[in-house]
């Protein structure tokens, strides 16, 4: 599995580069803006930021269920399947990889938030302050408690349905390239199959999870991530059972 | 030994291997030769554990291929394959990584004697650089079966003269080589025994000395006698 994620991560690694140096363009912005005369480069840079962080986890997304559409789809495929690993392995591998790199980049923009927030402070002091205010007025705002447990669990349950949602989408590209394989329209009609799958479970897990967790945000949130979880675990091992026995590489 | 027991496959609407029924020993090199279309790839790629045949079996020494059957056949693809971000020595690194019978030495030898250089990317090979380099992956495997689809497909004579060297050069009595080639002359050099796919199904197994002595033909005679009037 170790030598299977090895080379996961080397096949993602240009969308990761190409992240990186556009996300270093931005904070490059930021900081020119910051520490010199022009200072309108200041919310260029942090409103650049703030969608680059978004759109590149959406990129980083689609860019996993494209390598594994390569991987199935084209001549590469001998690449992984004539290896004397599973489909299991070799799926597992993948969700993995995507995790891990959801995960970096999660820390990757947090970290780089936390550090132009403190050095804009510092340049125009009252670290405190500045943060207290923006803390009161979030409260006032959405009228809630910020409660720094709640605030983890929603952050755990975005990565779980994140896992979730990616191995939806590789069930439906595993679909596309076995049982639609060679008839017209297959990658649209496997997309609109991964899209059906998404809103009736997650239809049955709200009525689920609201029906049955009481109480918290953390007790709806862990009940949630459980039920994102199992879901989760049944797809993969399904798109693998498909993979074993259904694949024409 | 490797036997194929009434193998099918079939794709949707279309039947790729009917019911082939063969047995092939070790210390052979098989040609296997028939028509594009005829189903030789798809009968390398279940004996490879690439795809499973709809029904009939296949067993390697008495064993059913699965996962770890990788493990003792070598099987190379007529088509590149390898990643295009890739070093001649990453290919080495990648098959080091997951092939216990590969020979990091044994490749470098190989891709020397291929007039290939362990730093070249592969995106600046020619197709036949290419194809020397599929042949020195898969001949630096130790293993049991070697499987190669089309070795001499798009490459000059100098490249086939070293392709053709490397196939014999690793042909021991412990080993079982099966090529596919349109080319059936060049074939001739070097196999002992040709295997013939009509339509899907198994025409017939020859031995080229048998042939020879009994019907006083070539395996390119009998090539022509089979599918001449397809």
């Amino acid at each position: 599995m170790g030598k299977l994620l090895k080379y996961e991560l080397r096949k993602s690694l240009g969308v990761k580069g190409v992240v990186l140096v556009i996300s270093c363009i931005f904070e490059l912005l930021f900081l020119i803006g910051l520490y010199s005369s022009k200072e309108t480069l200041i919310p260029i840079g942090i409103t650049l930021l703030y969608f680059d962080a978004f759109i590149s986890v959406v990129v980083m997304g689609i860019a996993s269920i494209r390598l594994l559409h390569n991987d199935l789809n084209t001549k590469q495929s001998y690449m992984l399947f004539m290896t004397p690993n599973s489909s299991y392995k070799i799926l597992g591998a993948k969700v993995i990889e995507s995790f891990m790199s959801i995960l970096i980049a999660g820390v990757f923009f947090t970290s780089l938030g936390f550090l132009d927030f403190t050095l804009l402070i510092a340049q125009n002091g009252g670290f405190k302050e500045a943060f207290d205010f923006i803390y009161t007025a979030y409260q006032k705002i959405f009228e809630i408690e910020i409660n720094p447990s709640d605030v983890i669990s929603v952050i755990a349950l975005l990565l779980i349905s994140w896992f979730y949602f990616i191995t939806v989408a590789y069930l439906a590209q595993v679909i596309s390239a076995t049982f639609l394989n060679g008839r017209k329209f297959n990658g649209i009609i496997s997309f609109f199959i991964g899209l059906a799958i998404i809103i009736l479970e997650e239809y049955a897990v709200n009525n689920f999870v609201s029906i049955s967790a009481t109480g918290s945000v953390i007790n709806h949130n862990i009940l949630q991530g459980v039920v994102y979880l199992t879901l989760a675990g049944i797809t993969y091992a399904v798109t693998a059972w498909i993979m074993d026995n259904k694949l024409s590489v | 030994m490797l036997e194929s027991i009434n193998v099918t496959k079939k794709f949707l609407n279309k039947t790729a291997v009917e019911d082939v029924t063969m047995t092939l020993e070790k210390g052979h090199i098989y040609a296997i030769l028939g028509p594009n279309g005829s189903g030789k790839t798809t009968w390398m790629k279940m004996v490879a554990g690439l795809i499973k045949p709809t029904s009939g079996t296949i067993r390697l020494d008495g064993k059913e291929i699965d996962i770890q059957s990788r493990k003792e056949i070598a099987y190379m693809s007529t088509e590149p394959y390898f990643y295009d971000w890739m070093t001649i020595k990453d290919v080495g690194k990648y098959y080091n990584d997951f092939f216990e019978d590969f020979s990091m030495e044994r490749f470098a030898y190989l891709v020397n004697e291929m007039s290939l250089e362990m730093n070249l990317k592969l995106k600046t090979l020619s197709s036949g650089m290419m194809a020397k380099l599929k042949i020195a992956a898969t001949m630096a495997r130790d293993a049991k079966i070697y499987m190669l689809d089309e070795p001499l497909n798009g490459i000059d004579l100098i490249a086939r003269d070293e392709v053709m060297k490397t196939i014999i050069t690793y042909a021991n009595e412990d080993k079982m080589l099966i090529v596919s080639s349109h080319l059936v002359e060049e074939l001739e050099m070097i196999v002992d025994t040709a295997i013939f796919i009509k339509n899907a199904r198994l025409q017939g197994i020859y031995g080229l000395e048998s042939l020879r002595i009994n019907e006083g033909i070539s395996i390119a005679d009998k090539y022509r006698e089979v599918y001449g009037k397809c």
